[in-house]
């Protein structure tokens, strides 16, 4: 059983990240939310609603959830970079100028240069193909964003170039967005909740100040805690009683009061 | 005569005029470990696909154990010397048991029925993967399903393993799993090993690191030469440094540190008596 028994809310507003060892469902979860996939048995609901209770609405759930999925491959087609980004806003029905807007306004935030639109996605880097197909989503300007791995491939600038797009983004319009991650540190930086998936099912739920506790739980389950977190835990093992930390910026804040700075050389 | 020389290569993909590979000039040893880090579109890529000669230079030549790229008629043999490991765990696997797919290159290159058979338990117990052999691949995780990969390159008796972001898309367990096999092809049976990605602190375990930026050569050392450079590797080239790295600097401390443990050790230093209770 690919999932099994889940039970999951999603506020709206908030950032998700979904984490689990590969094979644990979280691309079979996320393909549930917006009616790519029906389950067996349950519901998903959306805004009260069963998303299977109107085959009609389900088109326009679809436009409000915009889903990016793990391989950018399965997700680009056309011929030129334009045309698949116009894909989504066109099957919305919007004109051809609003097209036009949302497709360069959505390469712009990639960091691509116009020259982009006419090549094809084939030919492009694996980075770069990544970049359209998460640009073709933005297009939509969905309420709610899923990512499926949105980071992988992509080099460091532009990992934060998303993050950063995400956080004004949301600042903008409140867009949920939901996001399947392995990197644990990509996870502390951006998360304000974590659903940890074991073997298909749910094995733990909560901010990350919560999940990352459980290092050795998460460990036996293929997972990890951020870097910046294995080296608190080291500190604290040599007798300072610091508390845990998840991010650098955290660390900064404890460390620096105790370490002179500026002229310490190593 | 180096293992792997490329001398002035140039390379352009058909139809655009952009350089994806600006005269590279490097030699990499028989047994080395190379990192191979830089932005998207850096050229990473490209250049693992010139190492075994699925692209061929028009300009500059590339040669493997003395055999340029474009001497057609020993491209097998190249094959078989450089192995290549993409990113995607899914679509590299042909069989539809594990072992299967382990003797599938081997058998290919013509190599003898009993032969195969050792050559395929010996790459699946190097990678830890010998309780699998008659698993089905699909029943497998990302990262079990890339160390059998790697064994099928293995079984192929390579001089070289190109491993392209092979740990994009896995779990940290199955991350450390595939780094952990790879280190020890390289310590035990001297493969060279070329290891792209976009995972700072798997880069910083290499002996060497390449950084490719605009498909030109911008630095090559150890990790410690070209991370020293703290500005350019986050301003310049889109990259970013390992957490221990970063949180150095953010402390004003001027030490490029790259791994945890080291880190860890640095602090408790730097501290002292500071901290504790
Ligand atoms: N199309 C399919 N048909 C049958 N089984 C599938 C299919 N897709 C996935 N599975 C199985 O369902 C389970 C969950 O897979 P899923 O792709 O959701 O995992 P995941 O957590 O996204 O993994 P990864 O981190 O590798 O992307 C796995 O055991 C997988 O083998
Ligand atoms: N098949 C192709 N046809 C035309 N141009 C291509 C092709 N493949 C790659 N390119 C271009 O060549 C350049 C180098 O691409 P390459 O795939 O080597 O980059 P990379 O460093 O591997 O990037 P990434 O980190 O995104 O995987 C890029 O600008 C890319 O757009
Ligand atoms: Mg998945
Ligand atoms: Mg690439």
């Amino acid at each position: 059983m690919a999932l099994d028994d889940i039970n999951l809310t999603i506020r709206a507003g908030e950032t998700l990240a979904i984490i689990g060892h590969t094979g644990s469902g979280k691309s079979t979860l996320i393909t549930h939310l917006n009616g790519l996939l029906k389950a067996q048995s349950g519901t998903v609901i959306f805004e009260g609603k069963d998303i299977w209770a109107d085959k009609k609405e389900l088109k326009n759930i679809r436009f409000k959830i915009g889903l990016c999925f793990q391989y950018p491959e399965y997700q680009l087609f056309e011929e030129t970079v334009y045309k698949d980004i116009a894909f989504g806003p066109k099957n919305m029905g919007l004109d051809e100028k609003e097209i036009d807007r949302r497709v360069r306004q959505s390469l712009a935030y990639m960091d691509l240069p116009e020259s982009y639109l006419e090549r094809s996605p084939f030919d492009l880097s694996g980075g770069q193909k990544r970049k359209i197909a998460l640009a073709g989503i933005l297009a939509m300007q969905p309420d709610i964003l899923v990512l499926d791995e949105p980071t992988a491939g992509l080099d460091p600038a532009a990992r934060n170039n998303l993050f950063d797009l995400i956080r004004s983004y949301k600042e903008q319009s409140g867009t949920t967005v939901v996001f399947v991650s392995h990197s644990m540190e990509d996870v502390a930086n951006l998360a304000d909740r974590i659903v940890v998936m074991n073997k298909g099912k749910i094995a733990m739920e909560g901010a990350p100040e919560e999940v990352f506790q459980h290092a050795d739980e998460l460990l036996a389950i293929g997972l990890n805690v951020p870097a910046i977190t294995k080296i608190f835990l080291g500190l604290q093992k040599n007798g300072y009683p610091f508390q845990t930390v998840y991010t650098v910026e955290d660390a900064v804040k404890i460390l620096k009061p105790l370490i002179g700075g500026d002229t310490l050389d190593a | 005569m180096s293992f792997i020389e490329f001398s002035n290569v140039t390379y352009s993909y058909p139809d655009t005029k952009r350089k994806a590979i600006e005269n590279i000039h490097l030699t990499i040893e028989q047994g080395e470990f190379i990192s191979v880090i830089g932005h998207n579109g850096s050229g990473k890529s490209t250049f693992a696909k010139l190492l075994n000669g699925l692209l061929v230079p028009p300009e500059g030549c590339v040669s493997v154990s003395g055999i340029s790229t474009a001497d057609e008629e020993k491209r097998l043999n190249l094959l078989q010397q450089v192995g290549m490991v993409f990113q995607n765990p899914d679509n590299q696997i042909v069989a539809s048991v594990v072992e299967e797919d382990v003797a599938f290159g081997p058998e290919n290159l013509g190599v003898p029925p009993e032969e195969i058979r050792t050559r395929v338990d010996d790459a699946l117990k190097t990678v830890g993967m010998y309780e699998f052999r008659l698993k089905a691949p699909h029943n497998l995780s990302g990262g079990q399903k890339q160390r059998v990969a790697i064994a099928g390159i293995l079984a192929m008796q390579p001089k070289c393993i190109v491993m392209d972001e092979s740990t994009a898309m896995l779990d940290p367990i199955g991350r450390k799993e595939v780094m952990d096999a790879v280190k020890k092809l390289n310590r035990e049976f001297g493969i060279t090993i070329i290891y792209i990605t976009h995972f700072m602190n798997e880069a910083v375990d290499a002996d060497r690191v390449i950084l490719l930026d605009h498909g030109s050569i911008c630095a090559d050392g150890t990790p410690k030469e070209v991370f020293a450079d703290y500005d350019a590797i986050t301003r310049e080239y889109g990259l970013d440094v390992p957490q221990s790295y970063e949180l150095m600097k953010q402390l004003g401390v001027n030490a490029c540190i790259l791994g945890e443990e080291e880190c860890i050790l640095h602090l408790t230093r730097l501290l002292g008596e500071n901290g504790k209770a």
